[in-house]
């Protein structure tokens, strides 16, 4: 299904669930869910959380459905209503822990279990990108969410394009000296 | 794309739970049947911003009348204080005669 079928059918739901139909919005959930859990996912890391944020952030659009007027993709709005959502949720709750052992670098019985250590590294890294801070945490998840498209990360963002490059590099130095801290990765991560 | 960033696109939620678009559509249903949130009273605002400017405005006016009626009485006062003062001294000196001359007669009869 092309993008601009999607884009239709969003609009027609949109212009149904405005006209009372609230079942249209079921429409919306069933194309969008999966994309919403999955960057739920990214922020918290829990899924049990990352069905509650998702829920709710499908209420806040469904609220806020009558602000979009149509000027951006409707999955532009709807990812910056889930962004904003996320953020709410996750401000006043800790962030995930990481479970290091047997992940550092170096460790002796990471020989015969390399897949299984590279796989639980990765996890890691993606883990260590949760807990960084929002000014980095949520360019670096919204960027490689959406395939690294720059354009459409710093629509969502509300940033121009070059603040949301100079936010990656920060965010990605930043994130790599703490994985050197944290033993996950070497200091610089090329060629790795 | 080096290690970190095949690392980080390759993340993925796995599986989705079966009644997880039920219980969306359940929550978005009764947000929907919420009764709409309550207007802000703007006009019930507006009326009491203009109550509060009223108020204030007639507070100034009247220690505007005020400040000046008080300057009056002090100024009025001022003028006629040494005469008061003599009319009352010799109102004074009067009573005090006459308390005297009682004062006398009482000693007299006895």
């Amino acid at each position: 299904m092309s993008g601009a079928e999607l884009g239709d059918e969003d609009a027609a739901d949109v212009r149904r669930v405005l006209d009372g139909d609230v079942a249209a919005f079921g429409g919306i959930v069933r194309r969008w869910h999966v994309r919403l859990l999955d960057l739920a996912w990214r922020f918290c890391r829990d899924r049990s959380m990352a069905e509650d944020m998702a829920q709710e952030a499908f209420v806040r659009a469904f609220r806020a459905l009558e602000s979009f007027r149509g000027d951006a993709a409707f999955s532009t709005w709807l990812t910056a209503v889930a962004l904003n959502s996320y953020r709410n949720a996750l401000r006043n709750r800790p962030p995930p822990l990481i479970d290091l052992e047997g992940i550092r670098l170096g460790s002796p019985e990471a020989g015969p279990l390399m897949k299984l250590i590279a796989g639980e590294r990765a996890e890691a890294v993606r883990h260590m990108v949760a807990t960084l801070p929002d000014l980095y945490r949520d360019p670096i998840v919204l960027y490689y969410f959406k395939e690294m498209n720059l354009a459409e990360a710093a629509e969502i963002l509300h940033v121009p394009e070059g603040t949301l490059k100079a936010r990656l590099h920060r965010g990605k130095e930043f994130l790599k000296r703490r994985l050197a801290a944290a033993g996950i990765l070497h200091g610089g991560t090329h060629g790795q | 794309m080096d290690d970190l960033d095949r690392i980080l696109i390759s993340d993925e939620l796995l599986g989705v739970r079966a009644n997880f678009v039920a219980a969306v559509m359940q929550a978005v249903e009764s947000a929907a049947a919420e009764p709409p949130p309550l207007p802000f009273p703007w006009r019930a605002f507006g009326a009491g911003v203009l109550a509060c400017l009223g108020w204030s405005a007639s507070g100034v006016w009247l220690l505007d009348i005020l400040a000046a009626s008080t300057a009056d009485v002090i100024a009025t006062l001022a003028a006629v204080g040494a005469p008061l003062e003599y009319a009352a001294a010799a109102v004074f000196g009067t009573l005090a005669i006459l308390a005297l001359q009682r004062t006398r007669r009482d000693l007299q009869v006895w």
